[in-house]
């Protein structure tokens, strides 16, 4: 069992789960009251036991990311959405390259940097954010243990969590285990309207969708058979009409005009966004890192870093071609203040390679005094010294 | 991931194993790995039979949660470091190529040494001589995935002929790494190469 696909299975099952089937509004849902704890002898009580239990081991893990103030500004979000319900929940930020957020019943709400990486701006974030706690609001897991016919499948996804891995059995815990497609549509019209009452913009919610599919299109484009292992697109074949179903439901609650919040996401996230973009390039899913490294480009001509990482993404996917799409996007992200110094190292080694020896003394010669004490400093002060 | 999927997945993993690997105690002295690589060791290290790997070994010294010593030897233009079967066509394989730099080799040895998630984080990549060759040596961390236990390893890389030869060993952080480290420097000092029959 590959681990990495089971835990990109999982965040797929929330992608889809905001992405969710046809709209169609909650008609007379009300925020509920504050959710009480469950006595411990109920079955409700016992799945809270289960995720508090869960939630400790979150707590200890090497994945968790311990930033503070990143924290905060993901719990504030959070908070926005859910108002009253605000101190029933604990948001964790989980280092994880994989687009994927959920809520456990208990309040433990996860947010993986995959995600915060590919939102344009707060409002698309929240709109993820939105989703899960409609899921949360309206208790869906509860019921979805109550049901026979998912409970089975339940208990044997809790028997195989140790053979996934902590960070994959985490995601299946809170999360992974699938919505009914009525849960699913509440929670994207609760998304919606928490969206809509936080002061954020419907419409962002749709976004996240396009771009989502355009990457995984992409991917399928690239290896030519996505389609046979993501769950977007195994099990909801009508995602472009449940595209629009989306979008129309957004512009029905109007608030167009209302600020995304580019700025703050972008500050929030930028001594990471280069960590998480290299954990991003390991996924070695490159056509889904082109499509959103095409996208963060265009969307900012002067943004080096991500002109390195499409660099980058060419060079490791090493096809006809790629390294002279490489070589051009690393000269682009050179020329860029906001380039990383890794970016000289880049054309230092393509320069190396084709044999341009000057060129590759002046490309290693800016990293080494970007970065005089890099790990590979040495072994890059040897090549400057064959290099004559 | 459908549970029952999961399940079915598992139990063709299980039975797939028909021949189990069994570990065979080295003695000290001169050992030939894959008849390509001459290293000389002092006792206590075994290795991992029935890998059925042509150009990987596993040996081990305190079994493999606690210390790991992989050899990969005479990787030709094309090939992965390990046997790689039954891969989903959006997982391209990570081959080695004959032009590859030493940083090249290391993210080629992060690819395999991250494919279930781990964190792989180089700390230090310098020249080395390694096999008989110029060659290098790196060290980096690793959070292992499925304990999530904090890893350190060292591993020495040399190109010879457009071949590559690897050792690369991993323990974990507390005790174990400090523990072996000198006997594995002293396996990679003593590394020759042997050209094919």
């Amino acid at each position: 069992m590959e681990r990495r696909h089971f835990i990109e299975t999982c965040g797929c099952c929330s992608a889809a789960a905001l992405l969710g089937p046809a709209l169609r509004a909650a008609q007379g849902w009300v925020v509920p009251p504050r959710l009480a704890r469950p006595a411990p002898k109920t079955d409700e009580g016992g799945l809270w036991a289960l995720m508090d239990r869960e939630e400790e081991r979150l707590r200890q893990s090497p994945f968790l990311m311990r930033d503070a103030a990143l924290t905060g500004y993901v719990h504030a979000i959070t908070c926005r959405l859910a108002q009253a319900h605000c101190p029933d929940i604990r948001t964790y930020v989980v280092r994880s390259p994989y687009f994927n957020a959920n809520m456990a019943p208990n309040g433990m709400m996860q947010v993986w940097t995959g995600l915060i990486l590919r939102a344009e701006n707060e409002a698309q974030l929240a709109a993820v954010i939105g989703h899960e706690v409609g899921h949360y609001l309206a208790r869906h897991s509860l019921e979805r243990l109550r049901d026979a016919k998912s409970r089975s499948a339940f208990a044997s996804v809790l028997g195989l969590v140790p053979i996934a891995g902590p960070l994959a059995g985490l995601g299946v815990l809170a999360g992974g285990f699938a919505y009914s497609r009525t849960h699913e549509r509440a929670a994207d019209q609760i998304g919606l309207e928490l969206m809509a009452a936080a002061g954020y913009p419907p419409l962002e919610a749709a976004k996240v969708w396009t771009h989502l599919l355009e990457e995984l299109q992409a991917e399928k484009d690239w290896t030519g058979d996505a389609s046979t292992r993501s769950v977007l697109f195994a099990t909801h074949p009508t995602e472009k009409e449940r595209e629009a179903k989306l979008e129309a439901a957004a512009r029905a609650l109007g608030k167009a005009d209302l600020d995304p919040q580019a700025q703050a996401l972008r500050r929030a996230m930028t001594s990471w966004r280069r960590a998480w973009l290299e954990d991003e390039l390991k996924r070695r899913k490159f056509g889904e890192s082109l499509a959103l490294l095409g996208r963060l480009t265009a969307a900012d001509p002067q943004d080096g870093e991500a002109a390195y990482f499409l660099g980058e993404t060419y060079r490791l996917r090493a096809s006809q071609g790629d390294a002279e799409r490489a070589l051009a996007a690393y000269q682009k992200a050179a020329a860029l203040p906001s380039a990383p110094p890794e970016v000289h190292r880049a054309l230092g080694v393509l320069h190396r390679k084709a044999g341009r020896l000057p060129e590759m003394r002046e490309a290693y010669g800016r990293y080494l005094a970007a970065r005089p004490e890099a790990e590979d400093a040495e072994m890059i002060r040897s090549y400057l010294k064959e290099g004559g | 991931m459908n549970p029952k999927v999961l399940l079915l997945t598992l139990l063709v993993v299980l039975v797939g194993c028909t021949k189990p690997a069994t570990w065979v105690g080295l003695a000290p002295g001169e050992v030939v790995v894959h008849e390509r690589l001459a290293v000389r060791i002092d006792g206590a290290w075994s290795r991992l039979d029935g890998l059925q790997e042509p150009k990987h070994d596993v040996w081990t010294s305190d079994g493999t949660p606690l210390d790991q010593l992989h050899f990969h030897t005479g990787i030709a233009e094309g090939e992965s470091l390990v046997v790689v079967k039954d891969r989903p066509a959006d997982k391209p394989i990570p081959r080695f190529r004959k032009d590859m730099q030493a940083q090249d080799v290391v993210e080629l040895y992060e690819s395999f040494a991250s494919r279930d998630g781990s964190v792989f984080k180089l700390e230090k990549l310098a020249p080395a001589r390694f096999a008989d060759e110029d060659g290098f040596r790196f060290e980096f961390s690793r959070v292992r995935k499925s304990d999530e236990v904090r890893m350190r390893g060292v591993g020495y890389g040399a190109i010879h002929h457009g071949e590559l030869f690897l050792m690369v060993f991993e323990a974990p952080r507390i005790h174990y790494f400090a523990k072996h480290l000198p006997r594995v420097e002293a396996i990679a000092q003593s590394a020759h190469l042997r050209e094919k029959a």
